[in-house]
């Protein structure tokens, strides 16, 4: 080890086999990739997990194979031992008279990294009983002679936790509960700031790390905000058309022209969830489970649009507004010769649309509509065209579905391998006045930009701001 | 940055393209510019939201590296597009100002050049074009302007899609695709379309004068002016004068009175109407109006359009902010987080996993045999209770029982040569659910395999226990976990007991 490492904060993850230990890194390190199986022995070789601020490398977890033969080991260590001042000296001993292995090699992959000076986290499974093992194991890192913290983590749903406290609390002067698969960032945050209990002199590395990992985190949190916000506007904004050959009717391509719409709405919703997940550090996420049937389910199925969304009462309310949106989009597309009828109408309409529902997501228009002209300036020649959005009803289901999946990705331990789980409601319904009203201007006023030709920069950055300050509250 | 670098990176940087292709180095990006902004990439990152210099930096620099050795990127191509359309529209300016200027001069010897057609379409129709220019500019300062550049667009395509068929079909999509963005580079779009309107305007304006010039040097021309409408000399002269406003300074080019009235023509008589003397020579003074017209508000203002047109446009370059999503990802790439971890990969430190082909039997503990019962670790403070459990499910008869797996090593030895000492027929290993079958638990199994010889059962029992009773089985996942450990051993005679209530 350089002198450079020996000031960083290093922590051992040791324990029996199976409980958790590499669940526990897993979910400290936001790390997918990190083999957790079932059977005894998924770690083989201790593996070292740095994390760093910029350059600066400020504290280092070890992974390790779990204790395999706990007693005889400590019985290789009574044998060698006269008094309480040998056993730092037998444990070195034994990691190098067995040091090639053998029938300890899990004990001196697990042993090694203690020798270093580092902190040791003792991982027990609460879901077991407190074995005669275990209580060898905490004897042998006793002998160790370095910090210790216990960490009672839960692999199945049984508790014997009170079994283990009162034997933890002998061997350990911190014990804390983490459940590595329920873990979400205040959790990791919170342990992580109890290492500092470890040692005296690593508090300031750790809080160094804390603050790095909060100030990563607002990013993150700004940019899943960005990322839906993007999608938002190019959903709302998104137009299919068809052109339409000579003596073509209108109705004859219209069906097709719907499901592709719709496909490529759909198609926008999953690019989003999948940088989503990239930005929480969930790249290999398996959304493809019956647990997460409502991300599952179709977009547009009636089932997704009871589920998400705002309530019929808040649609009544925000259902004129976005009609008014549209309509003075109308109005201006026809150069306000319809004397703000459009808006007028369009409040109507929109508040109409609201109560009463329905799936009608965006209207059709033919080429010879001015806003067909200005929404697609590239087309020439007869063509058909749907989009942008008109429903405020279906903006606010995609709204909802977009960030419950985001706060589902961003809550998820990255020690589970299972599917995606999420919440069986929408969120959006239950938000504080204020930021729903906040959401649905800057919805409006990027649906208004949308129908003159293009959002603003500064429309899209409200929606951002409004976005990012709903999942600051959840 | 300039033009052909904004559009190559909001092609690469599309749906869907944010990822740097591959052999490109992000790392090495970031470096570059760290060391020639004298800063290290902590700092960098530090910045990026507070500078947009910064960020062009970043995007520029990886612009280069992603574009060498590249020819597939539509910057240039679109850049050297515009380069022939600036031509182009020069060249027709040229043709179509020397052609105006040609047909409004045309003077046969016998009805003199009519100054008013001139001045009506070089003079009038440019100040006309001038206001709507003006109201152009003010009208892009308003937030919610429209975009003008669909008047482009649509000839645009059209002409594209009649040249390039179904390959422009693709490009086209991107360009939709594109323009939810459209708005964070719509200064610079527009300013763009704006100065190369303003080159046929010039173009078409030198054209104008050349022609004229040459026509005044080389010809014998004469003025006149002729209207049906009742129009007196000073009200064409208070026009003269007015038109005359931005070379005031210029006495010489502005035509006097007796100039404007020795020049109303009488086109049925064929003849001046007022008869002066040196009427001929009066006339001709008309030239000098016309070339500092069309030079005033013609030239002059296109030449100033162009100019401000291509600043506007490089300010908007210089001004755009690089920020939309597309660029947080690559930033992102570029620099390292804040925080962020790094460890091994997986088969650096995963164990070879049990093959499930070798799993271990389950099989219930058969009814009324005769039973060794060991008992594992914390099993051993429930001997009662297991006891009872046994006899209740399987009608075990047990003939003895024995605590191992325990602090105590030698209990462990002492068990298995009992076992071996009274040849035991059927051994049942109970462990609490949650032990986990280590490696010296399946030494145990083996050694008392050695014990009682080949063939004989060894049955693994975990049961739950709660309140000092048995409480019920392990989870169906605890006993495949043995059966894939225990399989390990290769011994068809080492079961794993099904629950009580299978």
């Amino acid at each position: 080890m350089t002198s450079d490492t020996a000031s960083t904060p290093l922590f051992v993850v040791v324990g029996n086999v199976n409980q958790g230990k590499s669940s526990v890194v897993a979910a400290l390190s936001e790390n997918e990739a990190i083999p957790i199986d079932s059977y005894p022995g998924t770690t083989k070789h201790a593996g070292t997990y740095v994390f760093k601020s910029a350059d600066r490398e400020l504290f280092r977890i070890v992974d390790t194979p779990g204790f395999q033969r706990p007693r005889q080991l400590l019985a290789w260590l009574q044998a060698r031992t006269q008094s309480a001042a040998d056993r730092p000296g037998a444990v070195r001993e034994f990691v190098e008279t067995m040091a090639d292995g053998g029938e300890f090699h899990d004990e001196v992959e697990l042993l090694k990294p203690l020798l270093e000076g580092a902190g040791i986290l003792y991982v027990v499974d609460a879901s077991s009983h407190l074995e005669p093992s275990n209580e060898a194991e905490m004897e042998i890192l006793r002998w160790t002679g370095q910090p210790a913290m216990a960490l009672i983590n839960r692999v199945r749903d049984r508790d014997h936790a009170d079994e283990w406290r009162p034997t933890l609390r002998q061997f350990f002067h911190i014990v804390r509960e983490f459940d590595a698969h329920r873990a979400c960032f205040e959790d990791r945050v919170a342990l992580l700031r109890g290492f500092r209990e470890i040692r005296a002199e690593w508090s300031a590395a750790i809080d160094t790390a804390v603050a790095a990992m909060e100030s990563e985190w607002r990013a993150r949190r700004k940019r899943s905000a960005a990322v839906i916000a993007d999608l938002m506007c190019k959903a709302l904004a998104h137009v299919e058309h068809r052109a339409l050959a000579e003596g073509v009717d209108e109705s004859a391509v219209s069906v097709e022209l719907e499901d592709a719409y719709k496909a490529a709405q759909r198609k926008l919703e999953v690019a989003a969830r999948d940088e989503v997940e990239r930005v929480f550090r969930h790249p290999g996420l398996e959304r493809d489970d019956p647990s997460v049937e409502l991300l599952r389910e179709d977009l547009f199925s009636e089932t997704v649009w009871k589920a998400f969304g705002l309530t019929r009462t808040q649609l009544l309310k925000y259902g004129a507004g976005w009609g008014a949106a549209i309509g003075a989009g109308i109005d201006l597309a026809v150069g306000g010769l319809s004397f703000f009828t459009g808006t007028l109408i369009g409040a109507g309409i929109g508040a109409a649309a609201g109560w009463w529902g329905g799936q009608h997501v965006a209207r059709v228009w033919p080429s010879s509509s001015k806003l067909a002209r200005t929404l697609l300036p590239f087309e020439t020649g007869r063509f058909v065209a749907i989009g942008p959005v008109t429903s405020p009803r279906y903006a606010w289901v995609l709204l909802d579905r977009a960030l419950v999946h985001c706060l589902a990705v961003r809550d998820r331990s990255h020690a589970r391998r299972d599917a995606l789980e999420l919440a069986k409601t929408g969120v959006v319904a239950d938000l504080s006045k204020e930021r729903r009203d906040a959401l649905d201007r800057a919805m409006r006023d990027v649906l208004a930009g949308i129908a003159k030709g293009q959002a603003s920069e500064l429309d899209v950055a409200r929606l951002e701001t409004a976005i990012v300050n709903v999942l600051t509250d959840r | 940055m300039d033009l052909a670098a904004l559009i190559d990176l909001e092609w690469l940087l599309r749906d869907g393209a944010a990822d740097s292709p591959k052999g490109v180095r992000d790392g090495g990006v970031a470096d570059r510019v760290a060391r020639e902004r004298g800063v290290s990439v902590r700092e960098l990152r530090a910045r990026l939201d507070a500078d947009p210099a910064l960020r062009a930096d970043l995007a520029e620099e990886w612009l280069d590296t992603v574009r060498n050795g590249r020819n597939d990127l539509p910057g240039e191509r679109v850049v050297h597009g515009l380069d022939v359309a600036g031509w182009l529209l020069i060249g027709i300016g040229l043709l179509l100002g020397g052609g105006a200027s040609k047909a409004l001069l045309a003077y046969d010897g016998t009805t003199p050049v009519n100054v008013l057609w001139f001045v009506f379409v070089l003079c009038a129709g440019q100040i006309a074009l001038l206001v709507l220019m003006l109201f152009f500019i003010l009208r892009t300062k308003s937030k919610r302007s429209g975009s003008a550049i669909s008047v482009l667009h649509r000839p645009i395509a059209a002409l594209a899609s009649r040249f390039f068929g179904e390959g422009w079909q693709s490009l086209r999509e991107s360009l939709r695709a594109m323009r939810s963005r459209q708005a964070l580079f719509a200064d610079v779009e527009r300013w763009t379309l704006f100065s190369l309107a303003q080159r046929f305007g010039v173009a078409f304006n030198v054209g104008a004068l050349v022609v004229a010039l040459a026509t005044i040097a080389f010809s014998d021309l004469k003025f006149s002016w002729s209207t049906t409408l009742d129009v007196t000399p000073e009200t064409v002269h208070a026009g003269v004068r007015a038109i005359s406003a931005p070379w005031a300074w210029l006495p010489s080019a502005i035509p006097s009175l007796d100039v404007v009235d020795a020049s109303q023509w009488d086109r049925m008589a064929g003849a001046f109407i007022t008869k002066v003397e040196d009427s001929d020579r009066l006339v001709k003074q008309w030239w000098t109006f016309l070339i500092a017209g069309v030079v005033a508000w013609g030239l002059v203002p296109r030449t100033v359009a162009l100019v401000l047109g291509s600043w506007f446009a490089r300010r908007g370059i210089r001004a755009y902010g690089f920020d939309h999503v597309g660029y947080q990802g690559l930033f992102d790439r570029l620099l390292p987080v804040q925080a962020g971890w790094s460890g091994p990969s997986p088969e650096d430190v995963e164990g070879v996993e049990p093959t499930k082909a070798v799993e271990a039997e389950s099989a219930r503990a058969m009814s009324g045999a005769s039973t060794w019962v060991l008992l594992w670790g914390s099993a051993a403070r429930h001997d009662a209770a297991v006891r009872d459990e046994l006899t209740r499910r399987y009608a075990s008869d047990i003939r003895a029982m024995h605590g191992v797996g325990g602090a105590d090593l030698g209990a462990d030895e002492r068990a298995v040569d009992a076992l071996g000492r009274e040849a035991a027929s059927r051994v049942i290993l109970v462990a609490a659910a949650g032990q986990q079958p280590t490696r010296e638990v399946l030494d145990f199994v083996l050694a008392i395999r050695r014990a009682v010889g080949a063939g004989k059962p060894i049955v693994a029992v975990l049961l739950e226990f709660a309140n000092g009773a048995a409480v019920g089985d392990a989870l169906e996942e605890e006993r495949a976990q043995w059966r894939r450990s225990l399989g390990t051993l290769d011994d068809p005679h080492v079961y794993v007991a099904t629950g009580a209530a299978q």
